[in-house]
């Protein structure tokens, strides 16, 4: 068979095996990738030059153990290679297999080979394996399988281009490895006929799982059931035969081709393993962790967080004087680029977090979380799955929360409104951390503990807590047969690869950026507009001119400032004043939360647009976010806005409060459901509302 | 002492750092997957670490760490 000019190639493996690492190598993508199994819950799609001629798109599919799908994720594998007909069907299969267990993978590969779709196998983790004691004879093992046999290093590139080379040849397509034939040869025979193929494990695979196919019409789906009941055709009993079959073949490849010595390394993994997920060391160490964490976030994030604030101080000191005084100068220097400066000078904290999220994802230590975790969530209706989105950014894609469980759909619904936005990972941890930093002293406690730390360790456990009560009282009032299993393998530690933790953390922080600057401009024009109109707009356009033009930029703040309370911000900050006192706000804190509702993160922004109005208690750096808020005081207290109390309300707001846009994108794009957003929108404002109120009263 | 022999039947019963060979597996979707996982017949498996108070366990088997629960692993029965 000629090749083509354009294959596709498809990757498939265990779960956990490096697949993602290769798909991403292999076109240049960054999808997420992390040590612990299932980050690829969907198929993804890429392309990839091989040579000069022939570029190949790339189908990474779903990690799986076995080609029976035991639910819709790994249903994607068996459509696809169970039909050439399918659009997906690939010319070339690219397993890749974790050398470090050989049989395991060797079962999922046997299975695709049997199918009939040209293989090849990319033996990838030798490193791994080595470590643990594993020699793998490449030849013998490819003597053994009949097919081509590449070592690969998916993380570090090693391999990729003697991959590339075998896939831009034909693969030949090999005998069957195991024989379904004495299974059930009369109703393979009778399929064959049927469906006119050839391939005796492709018509096998239609009567074990053809009712699931995508591809196949009812009628031919009534015709495989009918046959079934014929042949009275034990389906799991026979699946068990084939697994125990096909294994011990493996068995004796495997023994051919690998050796297996002690490995002193693999026994001081597995006593760091013993603590790690003992019953209680591992969640002392869970929490001792997070705790040198968050510590460390602040500890290292303060010194350029000032660095920055300066500079942006200057910069704007700078624009000022540059740009003729009137509307374009105040909107740029008190308008968006202090709005931008408010978010921006976190991003050391930001970077701090990121790296080390990533280096947890990267090691393994997820897994072990879920582990520990389970026993304890499942009191709550959850599983240990569901604490990892609360830290890491790779698991939103894991459909974390209840996904296995089959629930009544009233059930589904209802977690998706009530629990979801409480245990969802929308970016929680980075705006607590920006506030915390702006907002809670630098302090330490004994010189060696600080405060930011252990606050931002409070609100971890605070929002924790908050979704494992609101799972367990959903529990009360809905029922649901619980069938998940935790059943999952334990992935080695693994060294991190720098490469990869640069990728995961660039991606979070320009993600942020984009984030970040895409809704606090036009939020800080609209502020701008909203400070320096009233209602009265004539006399206030003539002041700012007027003023502007007689003095110099720092005197300009002190005669804008009886103004300030004409404009239309400081009506609507009055109006809204009687809601928002209760929580310890003041109006630029109501104001700055109203339009936080477009993005967490604005708030930030939105507070330093109205600071930059006011006027300026010290001198020179009058342009810093950070001393406006640090010397800012309460003209009707004397004392400061951001005491204890309030700092805590605003932290626990923003656990519960949503974002209106998201609600009103999910509204657009499902008008059918239309009241599940808002009754989320409802109660989640409500909690945070009521959370808010109540902690600042029991501290005030 | 002997009592105790005759009761021990499944993996969910193993000491931490105890040793048994898997004999039978439920043939429910829960046993096929332990299956997949490496769980046969005839298959030595041991006991890493285990909760005092029951919950999750992890055992040792088929060359790989599997971590489970309590009532997963009573369904894997012990020669």
């Amino acid at each position: 068979m000629p090749v083509k000019s354009n294959p596709k190639i498809a990757l498939i493996g265990n779960p956990n095996s490096g697949k993602s690492s290769l798909f991403n190598r292999l076109t240049g993508l960054s999808q997420k990738v992390g040590n612990f199994p299932g980050v690829t819950v969907e198929k993804r799609t890429g392309s990839c030059r091989l040579d000069e001629y022939i570029t190949a798109k790339i189908i990474d599919l779903p990690g799986i153990y076995s080609i029976y799908a035991r639910c819709n994720e790994e249903r994607v594998a068996v459509d696809i290679l169970g039909h050439p007909q399918h659009e997906y069907f690939p010319d070339i299969l690219v397993f890749i297999a974790d050398a470090s267990n050989l049989k395991r993978n060797l079962l999922l590969f046997t299975q695709v080979k049997d199918l009939g779709v040209p293989v090849v196998l990319a033996l990838n983790m030798l490193d791994v394996a080595e470590q643990a004691g594993i020699k793998v004879d490449v030849e013998k093992l490819h003597e053994e399988l009949g097919v081509q046999v590449v070592p690969v290093n998916a993380r570090s590139g090693e391999g990729l281009e003697d991959l590339k080379y075998l896939l831009s040849n034909p693969v030949k397509l090999h005998k069957p490895s195991y024989n379904v034939e004495p299974l059930a040869g009369k109703i393979i025979t009778e399929v064959k006929e049927k469906f006119n193929i050839e391939n005796s494990y492709q018509a096998y695979q239609f009567i074990q799982q053809g009712d699931s196919s995508t591809i196949l019409s009812s009628e031919e789906k009534e015709y495989l059931h009918k046959l079934k009941i014929k042949h009275h055709f034990n389906s799991p009993g026979l699946q068990a035969k084939e697994t125990i079959g096909r294994y011990k073949l493996i068995n004796e490849i495997v023994q051919q081709a690998t050796t297996q010595s002690q490995s002193g390394f693999r026994l001081l993994l597995s006593k760091v393993d013993k603590w790690l997920t003992h019953p209680v060391w591992g969640y002392a160490i869970f929490v001792g962790l997070l705790f040198i964490i968050f510590q460390s976030i602040f500890a290292i994030g303060n010194y350029p967080m000032h660095l920055l604030d300066e500079g942006f101080a200057r910069a704007t000191h700078q624009l000022q004087e540059l740009i003729p005084d009137g509307l374009l100068n105040s909107l740029l220097t008190k308008g968006v680029l202090p709005a931008l400066a408010g978010i921006f000078v976190f991003i050391p904290h930001l970077l701090v977090f990121y790296v080390i999220v990533a280096l947890l994802e990267e090691s393994g230590y997820m897994s072990r979380i879920i582990l520990l975790m389970d026993k304890f969530m499942r009191m709550f209706g959850l599983t240990g799955r569901s604490a990892v989105p609360l830290l890491s950014n790779a698991a939103c894609g894991v459909p974390a929360l209840l996904a296995s469980r089959s629930c009544s759909n009233w059930r589904e619904k209802m977690n998706g409104i009530f629990i979801t936005p409480l245990v969802n990972c929308s970016g929680r941890l980075p705006v607590y951390i920006i506030l915390i930093a702006l907002f809670v002293p630098f302090q330490t406690l004994g010189g060696l503990i600080n405060i930011q730390g252990l606050v931002l360790l409070g609100m971890y456990f605070f929002s924790f807590i908050a979704a494992i009560l609101s799972s367990w009282l959903l529990k009360f009032f809905t029922k649901c047969r619980e069938q998940d299993h935790l059943l999952m393998e334990l992935p080695y530690f693994t060294t991190p690869y720098w490469k990869d933790i640069y990728h995961i953390v660039k991606n979070n922080i320009a993600g942020f950026s984009l984030h970040a600057i895409r809704t606090v401009i036009p939020v800080s024009v609209i502020f701008w507009a909203l400070l320096n109109f009233g209602p009265s707009e004539k006399r206030d356009q003539e002041n700012i001119t007027t003023y502007q033009s007689q003095l110099g930029p720092g005197q300009a703040f002190q005669h804008l400032a009886p103004d300030l309370e004409d404009s239309y911000a400081s009506y609507i900050g009055e109006f809204i004043e009687p809601v928002i006192k209760p929580l310890g706000f003041d109006w630029p804190i109501g104001l700055a939360v109203l339009s936080s509702f477009a993005a967490r993160e604005v708030f930030v922004g939105s507070l330093a647009t109205i600071y930059s109005h006011e006027p300026a208690s010290t001198s020179y750096p009058a342009y810093s976010i950070i001393e406006r808020i640090e010397s800012r005081i309460n003209p009707h207290t004397d004392e400061t806005p951001y005491a204890l109390a309030t700092v805590i309300s605003l932290l626990v707001f923003y656990a519960f409060a949503m974002q209106y846009f998201n609600v009103l994108s999910r509204l657009l794009k499902n008008g059918a459901s239309w009241w599940a957003p808002l009754l989320q929108l409802v109660y989640m404002t409500g909690l945070a509302y009521i959370s808010a109120f109540a902690v600042y009263n029991l501290l005030s | 002492m002997k009592a105790k022999e005759t009761e021990r039947k499944s993996v969910a019963d193993l000491k931490q750092g105890e040793k048994g060979i898997i004999k039978k597996l439920h043939s429910d979707s829960r046993g096929l997957k332990l299956l997949e996982l490496g769980c046969i017949p005839g298959t030595e498996v041991s006991m890493k670490y285990k909760a005092p108070s029951g919950g999750t366990l992890c055992i040792e088997v088929f060359g790989h760490d599997l971590s489970l629960r309590a009532e997963e692993a009573k369904t894997l029965t012990l020669v």
